[in-house]
């Protein structure tokens, strides 16, 4: 078994460093290389990888049963005899799928951006920066502890700084890419704090229990948590706590309701960037993650997620109702599709959750390299009141465009967004309605999953038995019920309801962004002509064209994703398990939700604005429009209250700094200032004094003695004979005295 | 009276008196370096007299001018030093006023 994994392990690893090295070339050379050379290669270094991942899914699939999990851990951190911290590689179907995902998503992003960036003045550096961002996401996709996660995990906030802030000579991008990178800190605050929450405690769990050597990779760790909420008692409330932190990072990442206010900003990015952001590589990140460590996830913390997933989905379908730039009416959709994301693991749905992720990458990627063709070939217009009948100018783009708003309005069976859609709702349903609070019981292992027989569960069962083996044995070995606060209660139901409505929503104002921009007729001629003078060139065109085929058919159950992401979990997974109940009516209600929030659009918009004015000037509407055209003043309320606190912290620690801390150093200050004058009064007079005296003495002395050497002959001659007399008169005056003649 | 005026050793000493203190007079006032040489020979010669008297009418030997016939001749050594210290400060200072020359000033 390990022969057959190993190889795929290091064309992971290959694909994931690839980037790395392409980052370092260009970021280096890449000036030196010249624009084609640097835009192709940097797109051919992300193609590369794409391909390792193709050959891996390949290999993958050709396993079929026999694919297992592979986990190259290598020991990091020695802590006890049998605590290790590990890094390492974890292929399994969830990465194999990921990887696939990343990489064909940033290769076409790569292609257009040759295209889209040609005119930039840093055009190396940008793909330098991408190509860094591909590899800081594939690493924490093929990570396989929450270190080596949370380490790539700031690399993509980094990279995400650099390139929100690519046009860094504009405030606004400048601004809204610290703003994104502050966020974010919020959010992996708490995701730090889960990791160190999840390696003590689980630590000590495990040594508690006899599980070998720990090795803390996130698989064992979602063996230790699956153990601890099979237990009878529940599980502990510290794992409840440890969940809602990781789900913190999360929340920042994926940009969820509290932090979400980084993402609409992070439009000032280029728009290739937008693309990679929204879809493959940032908030991706943390749906990722949260999938990941499912198993460590209480029904309390899942009940959290699921309510922040909600609330999300809700508000930022409103909002993209009213907005008027092309890109920020996408940034509310992702927003609003991660909100079904999160919503769906919440509620149980990891599967569905994870399976959205995927599919929404690949339509949301090309709605927003739409977005972004349009607004090349409207001379960098992105408002859609300035767009219109855009159609005839660039059909291909805008046949593109429509197919991705198909998907992500759900239009049934064709599309990928209505399998991963259906199979939320579906899970939303089933959670609502108690049909799963029946299903399990932790003394079900793998092997026996098959034989339980609940109506809801038939699909997954095959794969309960499939990948029963080896390493993966560890994984399944309790069946839960994953969420069971609230299952089959009255207000449940909402969690059903809402998103239905929504997703309603979801297609009106999408086909209102598509009716804006490409159909109705021209609003600004300047603007038109541009466009179909200009057009859209190949580079940007063939892009396009991948994705629009990837947005139709990662859906289908053909190309395994389902199966992928489904094998990582085989008994808890509820993707499939969606009752026959829900099975039945869902689709014709999202096929409706596609009809009549898509058909109320083109009725409304097919003139232009004309008619939704005139519905805004309906008694009442006009105070709703204001608030959810403002985003509900989420804004504004943290500007105020955030600001007027950090104010209020500052005034404090302003008043203690200036009186408390620099009344002391002052107080300090003055005394051995004095202490230092006197010692410096006694230096100057005594010490020097003394040593100033001496040398005034000595210089006294000279001058005195300096006067008769005159250097006169004459005078030295006069001095002689006058102390020959001096002398002569002083011995005759003894000898006098001494004869007694002077009496 | 016919009052004979006998030379005694006081008339010497007296003479060598007023010749020394002439010699020294001209040795502190004259600036001409030739005038100082001058002083200085008559200094010696007052010294000379003096050795003669004193042998003369001491011991009565000839010791006295034999000293006055070395002090000459020292004296003519000393003239022909002092002479070239002083050509060699009139080609520096291109006078013999030594009271140009006060280099040595403290």
């Amino acid at each position: 078994m390990f022969d057959d994994v190993n190889p795929m392990i290091w064309m992971l690893t290959a694909a994931t460093l690839l980037p790395l090295g392409g980052f370092v070339v260009l970021i280096l050379l890449g000036k030196r290389m010249g624009r084609a050379l640097a835009g192709w290669f940097g797109t051919a270094v992300i193609g590369t990888s794409a391909v390792l991942a193709l050959l891996v899914a390949k290999r993958w699939m050709g396993l079929g049963e026999h694919a297992a999990v592979a986990d190259l851990i290598i020991p990091w951190l020695q802590l006890k005899e049998n605590l290790v911290l590990s890094v390492g590689v974890h292929v399994d179907g969830l990465t194999v799928a990921m990887t696939v995902m990343v990489t064909i998503v940033a290769t076409m992003i790569h292609l257009f951006s040759v295209g889209y960036m040609w005119d930039d003045v840093r055009f190396s550096r940008f793909f330098a920066f991408l190509n860094l961002f591909c590899f800081s996401m594939l690493g924490l996709i093929v990570g396989n502890t929450l270190i080596t996660m949370f380490v790539f995990w700031e690399l993509v906030g980094l990279c995400s700084y650099l390139l929100i802030g690519f046009y860094f000579e504009k405030k606004s991008a400048s601004n809204a890419a610290i703003k994104a990178f502050v966020v974010n800190r919020i959010g992996d605050f708490g995701f730090i704090l889960g990791i160190a929450g999840a390696f003590f405690w689980l630590a000590r769990e495990a040594s508690a229990g006899s599980h070998g050597v720990i090795n803390l990779t996130i698989s064992q760790m979602n063996h230790i948590g699956s153990g601890l909420l099979a237990a009878p008692g529940g599980a502990p409330l510290w794992l409840t706590a440890i969940g809602l932190l990781l789900f913190c990072g999360a929340v920042g990442k994926s940009a969820q309701f509290p932090l979400h206010v980084w993402l609409p900003d992070a439009m000032e990015g280029p728009t290739p960037v937008s693309a990679l952001i929204h879809a493959a590589t940032m908030v991706a990140a943390g749906v990722y993650m949260v999938g990941r460590i499912f198993d460590l996830l209480t029904p309390q913390a899942l009940l959290v997620i699921a309510a922040i997933g909600l609330i999300t989905l809700t508000m930022a379908a409103l909002i993209a109702i009213t907005q008027f730039d092309i890109k920020r009416v996408l940034a509310y959709s992702t927003l609003s599709q991660l909100g079904y994301m999160v919503m769906g693991i919440g509620l149980g749905g990891y599967v569905a959750g994870l399976f959205h992720l995927i599919t929404h990458a690949f339509f949301k990627s090309l709605l927003f390299l739409g977005s972004g063709a349009v607004i090349h070939a409207c001379h960098h217009e992105q408002d859609m009141r300035k767009m219109g009948g855009l159609f005839r100018a660039i059909p291909i783009t805008a046949i593109t465009f429509i197919i991705a708003t198909f998907a992500i309005s759900g239009l049934p069976f064709v599309t990928s967004g209505f399998y991963s859609k259906d199979m939320i709702l579906g899970n939303a349903w089933d959670y609502a309605s108690g049909a799963r609070t029946v299903h399990s019981t932790h003394a079900e292992s793998a092997g026996e999953h098959g034989g339980e027989a609940t109506a809801a569960e038939t699909p997954t069962a095959e794969h309960g038995g499939e990948a029963g083996e080896g390493e993966t044995a560890a994984f399944h070995a309790p069946a839960l019920n994953r969420q069971t606060i609230g299952a089959g209660r009255a207000w449940a139901w909402m969690f059903f309801w809402i998103p239905l409505v929504i997703a309603y929503v979801t297609a009106f104002y999408m086909f209102r962004a598509v009716m804006l921009t490409f159909f109705t007729r021209p609003r600004d001629e300047h603007v038109f002509h541009h466009a179909k003078e200009h057009g859209v060139p190949w580079k940007m065109k063939i892009p396009l064209i991948v994705l629009a085929a990837g947005a139709i058919v990662v859906g289908f159950p053909q190309l395994k994703f389902v199966g992928w992401i489904e094998s990582t979990r085989p008994a808890e997974a509820w993707g499939l398990q969606i009752s026959h109940a829900a099975h039945g009516f869902l689709f014709v209600w999202a096929g409706i939700a596609f009809a009549v929030g898509g058909g109320l659009a083109v009725l409304i918009y097919r003139n232009g604005f004309g008619l939704a004015t005139k519905i805004r000037r309906l008694p009442g509407v006009e105070p709703i429009y204001q608030v959810v055209y403002n985003k509900f003043y989420v804004d504004e309320l943290y500007n105020h209250v955030l600001l007027k606190l950090t104010m209020a912290a500052c005034q404090v620690s302003y008043f203690w700094d200036k009186w408390v801390i620099d009344g002391l150093v002052n107080v300090v200050g003055t005394t051995v200032r004095s202490v230092a004058e006197f010692s410096g009064m006694f230096d100057r007079h005594v010490i020097d004094g003394s040593a100033n005296g001496l040398a005034a003495v000595t210089q006294g002395a000279g001058r005195l003695v300096r006067v008769p050497q005159t250097g006169r002959i004459r005078n030295y001659v006069l001095f002689m004979v006058l102390t020959v007399l001096l002398a002569v008169g002083v011995f005759l005056t003894v000898r006098m005295v001494q004869n007694g003649m002077l009496g | 009276m016919n009052h004979v005026l006998h030379i005694g050793l006081n008339h010497y000493l007296v003479l060598a008196a007023i010749l020394f203190a002439a010699g020294l007079c001209t040795m502190t006032l004259k600036r001409n370096a030739i005038g100082i040489l001058i002083g200085v020979e008559l200094v010696l010669n007052a010294a000379n007299v003096n050795l003669i008297a004193f042998s003369h009418y001491g011991t009565g030997l000839i010791d006295g001018q034999v000293t006055a016939i070395f002090v000459i001749v020292l004296a003519a050594a000393e003239a022909a030093v002092a002479l070239a210290i002083f050509l060699n400060f009139y080609n520096r200072l291109a006078t013999v006023d030594v009271d140009r020359g006060d280099r040595l000033r403290g």
